[in-house]
């Protein structure tokens, strides 16, 4: 590749990134002077006519469009802003206390007006939507009936949770010191439940949990003493 | 019009009153074509007879069009209902914002409005900072873009929002600014004439 065509490349690339920030930034778009820009597109296109130069080319030239189509709009809303100017505004802005501001605000300002509740139209709508809905399966109902006609089965449940908690704290305290939490999780069959209980222990004060944030590493010991006061953080870990 | 069209006009006005103010989106307001799907497409006509209605009451609907269909395409714009009068300075208090977060949302829009609506962050907020700490400004400048009246971008640029779109007369609040100084001092001598003749009264 001749110095001459890396040159015109790097030309182009750099009118693409002037006009680019021009356009992302929304910079003054008469600040880039588009006919002499032009022109100089002209010149490298009449020089240079490789695939890539032109591709190159064709970027300016939707880019230089881009800016022309911002001149117009800035002469449209300059126009219609009655030609004053940032710097008059500033000026006024430092002449004039909170409430003369405000007062030349509220001249302008037309708030939206919004319902932010629930109405009793909408309420009807649900509640006709709810009515509409099709009866789930057997299985929901099961469901239902178990709630209410087995209140036994509940504790039943409750009582083997309370067991298998007991028995993992009483297998993390054994460990005596801090053990890491894969290590200590990896230790039974089911890695799910494991974490689930720990996480229970965790949250109810009876473990305690450091973390190492430079390596990640998670550390794990049952609590000597059980922490009366409400636990402020969560940590989240993936079980794969 | 018969009685029958009026009650069904006054149904469908209800209808778009409660399609405008109650919009389950996120953003307030509804689109053009939500409003002709439930009206039907004598929509405008509807969404005319409802703003004479609002008007009674002190606001009115908005049509704000689409920047990228123009003013023609209806179905794209977006409708509002919006106060139709200025407020007073004594009704702020119920709109929840503090005076200064106001002085502040009005220095920025008008700054910004005159530099065709965005100007760089920093630039703002110096020029903010000369009025108020800038932990004050940058708490309310926060807000203010939470709101949609502000939009910042990673960029550091800081531009009007959506909400200033729709709320704001981009005219009536520069001519506002340009006659503050005379606005204040006419403001001051009705004051200083009220109290010259207050004092001859008694």
């Amino acid at each position: 590749m001749s110095r001459v065509v890396r040159v015109s490349r790097e030309e182009l690339m750099r009118m693409i990134s002037i006009l680019g920030e021009i356009e992302s930034r929304r910079l003054d778009p008469f600040s880039v002077d588009v006919s002499s820009l032009l022109a100089r597109l002209r010149e490298i296109i009449e020089r240079e006519r490789d695939v890539e130069t032109i591709s190159l080319d064709a970027e300016t030239l939707y880019r230089v469009s881009v800016v022309l189509g911002l001149q117009q709009r800035w002469i449209r809303e300059r126009a219609s802003s009655l030609f004053i100017d940032a710097g008059m505004v500033y000026s006024k802005i430092i002449g004039s206390d909170p409430k003369s501001l405000v007062a030349a605000l509220l001249q302008a300002w037309r708030p939206i007006v919004r319902l932010e509740q629930v109405s009793v139209d909408l309420l009807l709508r649900g509640y006709q939507h709810f009515l509409s809905r099709p009866t789930r399966g057997s299985a929901g109902l099961e469901g239902a009936q178990l709630a209410v006609g087995k209140p036994g089965a509940y504790a039943a449940i409750e009582s083997q949770i309370s067991r298998e908690l007991g028995e993992l704290l009483a297998e993390l305290s054994s460990m005596g010191s801090w053990v890491r939490y894969w290590d200590f999780i990896n230790m039974g069959s089911d890695k799910r439940v494991r974490a689930y209980l720990l996480s229970y222990l965790i949250s109810r004060g009876e473990a305690d949990v450091r973390i190492n944030s430079l390596t990640g590493e998670i550390w794990v010991k049952a609590a000597e003493k059980v922490s009366e006061e409400p636990r402020t953080t969560s940590l989240a870990v993936t079980i794969g | 019009m018969s009685g029958e069209d009026l009650g069904k006009l006054e149904k469908k006005m209800a209808q778009a009153v409660a399609l405008i103010l109650a919009s389950g989106h996120r953003l307030p307001g509804v689109r053009g074509w939500e409003l002709r799907r439930r009206l039907g497409k004598n929509f405008p006509k509807i969404i005319n007879s409802l703003d004479s209605r609002l008007k009674q009451i002190g606001l009115r609907v908005k049509i704000v069009p689409d920047p990228e269909t123009g003013p023609e395409d209806l179905d794209r714009a977006r409708f509002y209902i919006v106060l139709s009068d200025p407020l007073a300075l004594s009704d702020i208090q119920t709109l929840g914002y503090s005076l200064d977060e106001l002085a502040i949302l009005s220095a920025t829009l008008a700054y910004l409005l005159a530099k065709n609506g965005s100007a760089a962050e920093k630039e703002v907020m110096e020029m903010l900072e000369t009025k108020y700490p800038r932990w004050r400004v940058e708490a309310a400048i926060e807000r203010l873009s939470r709101r949609g009246y502000l939009n910042r971008t990673e960029e550091g640029v800081l531009s009007v929002g959506w909400r200033t779109l729709v709320e704001v007369d981009r005219q009536e609040l520069l001519k506002a600014f340009a006659s503050l100084g005379t606005m204040e001092s006419s403001e001051k001598e009705t004051e200083k004439a009220d109290s010259e003749v207050d004092e001859r009264e008694y």
